[in-house]
């Protein structure tokens, strides 16, 4: 799981059955000082909560089909959580 | 499985509900000759890892829900031990060569031959 920071909301007119509703945001992964690293991705949002400027952090892969619901969707990452605290010093 | 240092924590209340009311530590990970490599963030598994402490880091998602035995968590990685110590061949190596050297990550062995037994007379 990475931290990642969310720059933006994606909404599809058409998606694929079983992600109905289920919001889609533009993330920048950070590195665990909480600086952009990486290229910006598209994660679902298992929260429903996560807005954009939030320090969110997200999985990949299998696992983050697995953080939605129904699970077995196609997505290869979801943000399972959003930030309130990151203790992680230099 | 891999290496890390645990270097600091994550407070979250909004989450998966699996994530409630479990340690998320970032762990900094480590590579074979013991540099940084990155970072993830990983669930305590049971051991109470400390910030500043070494650990061993299961970072696949099948293992890691067979450590918590929940089929359907989207867990991925989770800590399961404390490393104490990490001995490699290299290591050992650079330990023969070199006469200050330990043969283990760093700490100088007390009056021990680098293979262990104490010198004799």
């Amino acid at each position: 799981m990475l931290l990642g920071k969310v720059i933006g909301t994606v909404t599809p007119c058409r998606v694929y059955e079983g992600l109905e509703g289920v919001p889609m945001h533009w993330i920048q992964p950070l590195d665990r000082r909480g600086e952009p690293k990486g290229e910006p991705l598209v994660a679902a949002d298992s929260t429903r909560m996560a807005g954009p400027g939030e320090l969110v952090y997200f999985e990949g892969g299998r696992e983050a089909a697995l953080a939605l619901d129904p699970w077995f969707v196609p997505v290869d990452h979801s943000i399972i959580g959003i930030v309130d605290e990151l203790h992680s010093p230099a | 499985m891999i290496l890390g240092t645990v270097r600091g924590n994550i407070v979250s209340t909004i989450n998966h509900p699996f994530y409630g009311g479990r340690k998320m530590l970032v762990v900094e990970r480590e590579d074979f000759a013991g540099k940084p490599s990155g970072y993830l963030i990983a669930v305590d598994g049971g051991v109470n890892a400390g910030v500043g402490e070494r650990v061993l880091v299961i970072d696949e998602g099948n293992s890691a829900r067979q450590v918590v035995a929940d089929p359907k968590a989207p867990l991925r990685s989770i800590i399961v031990g404390i490393v104490d110590r990490v001995d490699t061949e290299e290591r050992a190596e650079a330990g023969r060569r070199g006469p200050a050297a330990s043969g283990s990550s760093g700490r100088p062995r007390r009056g021990r031959t680098s293979s262990g037994r104490r010198p004799s007379g």
